[in-house]
């Protein structure tokens, strides 16, 4: 059965044989979940993945296209890698955008689920629908970006490649997915394609899908196109993330010295503009994105030549989280960490942690102290060889503060294991929420309730049922964008967000979707996820902020007191906006 | 009375300044006020800081640190602080 983009099929790669099978997808199942993270999710829920221990061979890692992926719409080359998640035991997606993704479709699946364990490193090749199994050793402890290389060597041009470094063949909890110097950063899905013993996935092919409306899909992409290169993308393509660092400075709101502040004396020297005054500077773009938002930063490193791409979330966890005032060795580290093939939040986090175990006497690491900049790159030299103190650190900071105890868990930046990104959630009380309630975590992501706070429908250090509500919608579209798939820098763009993408769906594939219709998709996606978390163990009391975050008043700025109440007034109200009873339990799970 | 102005982001590189010191006859004044001065000094940031009579869906405004404001109308006092952000805070 055709279905207009596409495939109807998704495969099942077995890691210990190098065997493939299909299965088909319907038509209704699409129409609930379309792709990316919500097609993930609903095979995983098919596939009974929560039963598993993610590191075990039993486990199921899904990557999942979009029925846009392909198309001519500018930022559609994404897909998604879906997993239960070695660091917090509960659903992880984590999203990319490269030509992985447009390959990866055209092998005829609208989804690779992979499972199984090879008895030694492999790569696994999916070509036009047929898959073998071949060895990794000469790829084995290479990092992603030079086994992509050797890669491209062996294969040519036609091949695109989603690599693990080093972190991922040693299956470090927060380890990455990368393809393209971008990663699926967040959750340790490259661990789990480790464990499977899995260096590489290895994609191409010529199935083609057939869009249902191709004119008027022509017509729309260079409309968006056009928008891309306006306003509301300007701080992106000018600037890049790392614009956030001044303003999130001058409002408390950057978290400094593993959240004991929200202001960090050196955020000047860490601004783009500084960075760009003081080095050489280059922009880039993902795969079929006209927005160009990458921007990339030379270092004195004697190691590499090759310019650092830098971000906010970069720059918060492995500057000002662990107090390093050196923007040189900020570059550094974060250069290290894709070598590794870390996720730079969760090292960051789980580094600033230990930093202060270290500062309350609770670790007996004396060189590890905040502002060492010599330091940091110790640590993350160490949680690459898992030597010493690598062994701790590279579990993540909740793993970590129950082995050293002391009651350390209430300063470790996590929610639900995640390491927190870069939004002081005392000055920020609706994204508070948004990370107490993440499925996947404490995750700016798939909430993007910051937008709320950052506007005059709340008082930021002042969390409201209201808001609560409000932050509600910013799930939902962070859902559509995830499983269509789009990149958020896009959504500005739109005016009437739901109907739009709404239009954008109808086109490839022929379907009647309206405002509403999304809407309730967006509520079944986060549903899909909300019941794999239950199925896996989920309990309300996971859905909180660390014991620091409740308790004490942002040192700097001591209007930004949070609390339980507080914090518990808006998660019923959450909970009963998204149709759940007051504990965010759903009224009952589908049958599996 | 005076109104200090903080650039950030994308309107920082528009005016080329980090911040300023605006100077008015009256007390109180109005947002409004203050932008329309703004824009005369900086035409390339007042161009796209305003639509109409309507703060533009690209700029976002802060009072002192605290509260975040769309409203024109809103009053504005001797050492009021205005920051101006670029939009959209992810990333």
């Amino acid at each position: 059965m055709s279905i207009f983009g596409y495939h109807g099929v998704y495969a099942t790669v077995d890691a210990t044989t190098g065997t493939s099978t299909q299965s088909p997808i319907t038509e209704s199942t699409f129409r609930q979940f379309p792709g990316g993270s919500a097609l993930g999710t609903h095979l995983l829920l098919e596939h009974a993945a929560w039963q598993h221990d993610p590191l075990s061979a039993e486990s199921s890692l899904v990557f999942a296209f979009s029925p846009l992926v392909g198309s001519p719409l500018t930022t559609s080359a994404k897909f998604a890698v879906v997993s239960r998640s070695p660091l917090t035991g509960r659903l992880n997606d984590s999203l990319a955008s490269s030509s992985f993704a447009l390959a990866g479709k055209r092998s005829g699946n609208d989804a690779i689920l992979i499972t199984g364990k090879a008895k030694a490193p492999c790569i696994l090749v999916i070509d036009d629908q047929q898959t073998s199994k071949l060895p990794a050793d000469h790829l084995w402890g290479l990092s992603a970006e030079d086994a992509e290389a050797r890669l491209a060597e062996q294969f040519g041009g036609e091949y695109h490649f989603a690599v693990i470094g080093p972190a991922g063949e040693q299956q470090v909890s927060y380890a990455t997915i990368s393809h393209n110097g971008r990663h699926a950063g967040r959750g340790g899905s490259g661990a789990v394609l480790g464990s499977k013993n899995v260096k590489a996935i290895v994609v191409a092919g010529n199935q083609r899908t057939q869009w249902a409306n191709t004119d008027g899909l022509v017509e729309r992409a260079k409309q968006l196109s056009n928008l891309s290169f306006g306003p509301a993308t300007e701080k992106y393509r000018e600037l890049g993330t790392a614009a956030n660092l001044l303003v999130f400075n001058r409002l408390h709101c950057l978290p400094t010295r593993n959240f004991q502040r929200g202001s960090f004396a050196n955020s000047e020297q860490f601004s783009p503009e500084a960075l760009g005054a003081a080095r050489d500077k280059t922009r880039s773009s993902c795969a079929a994105c006209t927005i160009g938002c990458t921007h990339l930063y030379s270092t004195n490193s004697h190691t590499s030549n090759r310019n650092v791409r830098i971000e906010y979330e970069n720059i918060y966890a492995l500057g000002p989280l662990c107090d390093v005032q050196d923007p040189e060795v900020v570059l550094q580290a974060s250069h290290r960490c894709d070598e590794l093939g870390i996720d730079t939040i969760s090292t960051g986090g789980t580094i600033a942690f230990a930093m202060e175990c270290v500062e309350r006497g609770f670790l007996n690491q004396p060189w590890l102290r905040f502002g060492d900049g010599a330091a940091l790159l110790k640590a993350i030299h160490l949680i690459g060889t898992g030597a010493g103190l690598g062994k701790l650190l590279r579990q993540g900071s909740r793993a970590m503060a129950n082995i050293i105890g002391h009651n350390s868990i209430e300063f470790a930046p996590q929610v639900k294991g995640l390491e927190i990104p870069g939004y002081e959630p005392r000055a920020l009380q609706s994204m508070a929420l948004g990370f107490a309630v993440g499925t996947r975590g404490a995750d700016h992501n798939r909430s993007g309730a910051y937008e709320i706070d950052f506007s005059d429908a709340a008082d930021r250090r002042n969390g409201t049922a209201a808001a609560a509500r409000l932050a509600v919608d910013t799930e939902d579209k962070a859902a559509i964008m995830d499983s269509l798939i789009l990149c958020k820098f896009l959504r500005g763009v739109f005016s009437d967000y739901f109907g739009e993408t709404a239009e954008l769906l109808n086109l490839v594939t022929g379907w009647n979707f309206d405002k509403a219709g999304m809407q309730v998709m967006a509520q079944g996606i986060i549903n899909a996820k909300k019941e794999f978390n239950i199925r896996c163990g989920w309990t309300p009391a996971e859905d909180t902020l660390p014991h620091r975050m409740l308790n004490s008043v942002l040192r700097d700025d001591p209007t930004a007191q949070l609390n339980t109440q507080t914090l518990r007034t808006m998660i019923t109200a959450y909970n009963l906006k998204r149709g759940w009873n007051a504990d965010g339990y759903l009224d009952k799970l589908s049958s599996k | 009375m005076f109104v200090t102005i903080e650039y950030f982001g994308v309107p920082r590189q528009k005016t080329g300044i980090s911040s300023d010191s605006l100077s008015f006859a009256n007390s109180p004044i109005s947002l409004s006020d203050v932008l329309t001065e703004i824009a005369a000094r900086h035409t390339a940031f007042g161009e796209q800081c305003l639509t109409g009579d309507e703060l533009s869906r690209e700029t976002i405004i802060n009072l002192n640190g605290n509260q975040f404001v769309r409203s024109l109308d809103t009053q504005v006092v001797n050492g009021d602080h205005i920051l101006i952000l670029s939009t959209d805070a992810g990333g």
